[in-house]
């Protein structure tokens, strides 16, 4: 992958972590992202909040190109992962996707087994190989905490796996392509409050070796799980700070009367 | 309490008489589906009866004593045979093509021509069949003429079922497959072609239904066989059921007759393994699928 000319100064910046340079991100010519300039700090957890329709999934899927599968969608700017533009040229697009891993709103578990689920995209990667694939999916497995609860029916379908399990063997899916960056989408608005709180604590032990950036709605568990906060309204950014300050003294208006649920 | 904005019917006994109305409407919609189906079997089957034998399965057309449908019954199956194996592959990536390679406005232009194509009369298939291939490249009456007129004829349903099978697969599920960052071939082979597959197999069972059960573009290009299926693509006439229907009932003796109905008969039965038999190949992948969260 080659660096970005412009970008090398951020490089030296931060060794990691992602840094987000005049972003903007333009559906069928409207803004949804409007020229953000931002950092999530590496080895965080990051909650991006903000009222519906803020930007915050958007600004998410432009962190692993999933724009470039949507008819309408142009992006511009610089996202700088692990040093590198993802929109520079010559980057290998399906190695940042392998480098920045996504967890989506509802469990989407492929219709293939349990341990095709985790095994397939390590395989498609050339990071396991037949033989060592099964140590790969069950250490995977092991790590979200759903080993114990399949080992027993790893050929069998994901589909007689409860919501909460579904999205647990998502997370194990993705983490098994070992990526620097997690992004989660609203992972647990579908889900029960033991999964919840389980995934929670799984982000905070993720956090010391992957920068993890989560969307999240729900202002509780952002201040539970944050260690950063970035508060976007209509695509720009209010407010990007810790989640002590945002929760207890943030510096704009706007911020207070979000926390305080004043607006939202 | 009075609540003005609730409609309450005023004769309740109306409600249910409507009620019980629709349901004998329906039940009648499902008797006037059932009885012909019903009376065809049945009426093909008595008919046939003084033919059902095992000699059926043994002698060949050609026996005059003890006429049989062995060489129309293998002809059928290599007939079938034949499109499995040109029109499937065809139409099958024709319609991943379409689903999920082809430009927008191409992609429209490939429909409509597939369209058409579907609309074209199957005799008139067999026409442009029989003037291209078995007269101007020589190809006289033949199993391949045949087989090419066949696969033009279910290409379309194919291409069809196909591409609807992968344009029907959830979102959720190819969004996954982006985000991991796997190749698009990776994504068709791995991740939507299992969920597609059974759609794709209704279409080829569709496709070997209407290639068993045609006769007009094999008038043309099959001609007919009294004996089994040789080897040879060209110049090599051969036989199939519809033929053994199509010509037999027009024959003096009630052998012939008879015959003629074995053969709708065998054909009919045929129809029904091929539905029952792509029903069992993608029960468990159905089932799979019905649980997809779309």
């Amino acid at each position: 992958m080659q660096l970005a000319g412009t970008n090398v100064a951020t490089k030296e910046e931060v060794s990691a972590g992602v840094a987000i340079e005049g972003l903007t991100v333009k559906f069928r010519g409207t803004p949804l992202i409007d020229g953000i300039s931002t950092l999530f700090e590496p080895n965080k957890v990051t909650a991006i909040v903000g009222p519906t329709g803020c930007g915050k999934t958007t600004l998410l899927r432009s962190i692993n190109r999933m724009h470039d599968h949507v008819t309408g969608m142009r992006v511009s700017g610089s996202v700088v992962v692990e040093g590198v533009d993802i929109y520079g040229p010559d980057v290998n697009v399906r190695e940042v996707r392998r480098r920045v891993g996504m967890l989506f709103q509802r469990p989407n578990p492929f219709p293939r087994s349990i341990v095709e689920n985790v095994g397939l995209a390590p395989r498609a990667h050339g990071l396991a190989d037949r033989g060592n694939v099964r140590e790969l999916v069950r250490e995977n497995l092991t790590m979200v905490g759903l080993w114990d609860a399949v080992s027993n029916r790893l050929h069998g379908s994901p589909f007689g796996l409860s919501g909460g399990q579904q999205q647990l063997l998502c997370l194990a899916r993705t983490l098994a392509l070992s990526p620097d960056v997690l992004l989660l989408d609203e992972p647990t608005s579908a889900l029960d409050p033991d999964t919840t709180d389980h995934i929670e604590s799984l982000m905070k032990k993720l956090s010391e070796h992957m920068t993890v950036l989560i969307v999240t709605h729900n202002l509780a568990q952002a201040s539970r799980i944050s260690d950063n906060v970035l508060f976007l309204m209509k695509g720009n950014v209010v407010e990007a700070t810790s989640a002590r300050t945002f929760f207890h003294d943030p510096a704009d208006d706007r911020s207070r009367a979000y926390v305080s649920g004043r607006i939202g | 309490m009075h609540f003005r904005w609730v409609v309450v019917s005023k004769a309740p006994r109306l409600r249910h008489i409507r009620g019980v109305g629709f349901w004998i409407l329906c039940g009648l919609a499902l008797l006037l589906i059932i009885t012909p189906a019903a009376a065809i079997v049945i009426s093909v089957l008595v008919k046939a009866a003084p033919a059902l034998k095992w000699t059926l399965l043994t002698n060949t057309t050609q026996n005059i004593q003890n006429p049989g449908l062995q060489n129309a019954i293998l002809g059928t199956l290599a007939l079938s045979l034949g499109v499995v194996i040109v029109a499937g592959p065809i139409g099958i990536l024709g319609g991943i093509y379409l689903a999920e390679f082809a430009p927008r406005r191409l992609g429209g232009t490939l429909r409509f021509f597939s369209e058409v194509l579907a609309g074209v009369p199957s005799i008139v298939i067999g026409l442009v069949a029989y003037t291209a291939l078995v007269v101007a490249l020589h190809w006289g009456f033949s199993i391949l003429s045949a087989i090419i007129a066949l696969s033009l004829l279910t290409l379309p349903y194919i291409v069809k079922t196909t591409e609807v099978s992968f344009t029907q697969v959830p979102r959720s599920l190819r969004e996954a497959a982006i985000a991991l960052g796997l190749s698009r071939i990776t994504t068709i082979r791995k991740v939507l072609l299992p969920p597609a597959l059974p759609g794709i197999i209704s279409g080829m069972v569709i496709a070997l239904a209407i290639s068993t059960g045609e006769t007009a573009p094999l008038l043309y290009t099959a001609s007919f066989s009294q004996s089994n299926p040789t080897a040879g693509l060209f110049h090599n006439p051969i036989g199939y059921l519809t033929y053994v229907t199509y010509y037999y009932v027009q024959l003096p003796g009630a052998q012939n007759q008879a015959l003629a109905s074995a053969a709708a008969a065998v054909t009919i039965l045929l129809v029904l393994l091929l539905i029952f038999g792509g029903r069992a190949i993608t029960a468990r992948q159905r089932k799979m699928v019905a649980r997809l969260d779309v």
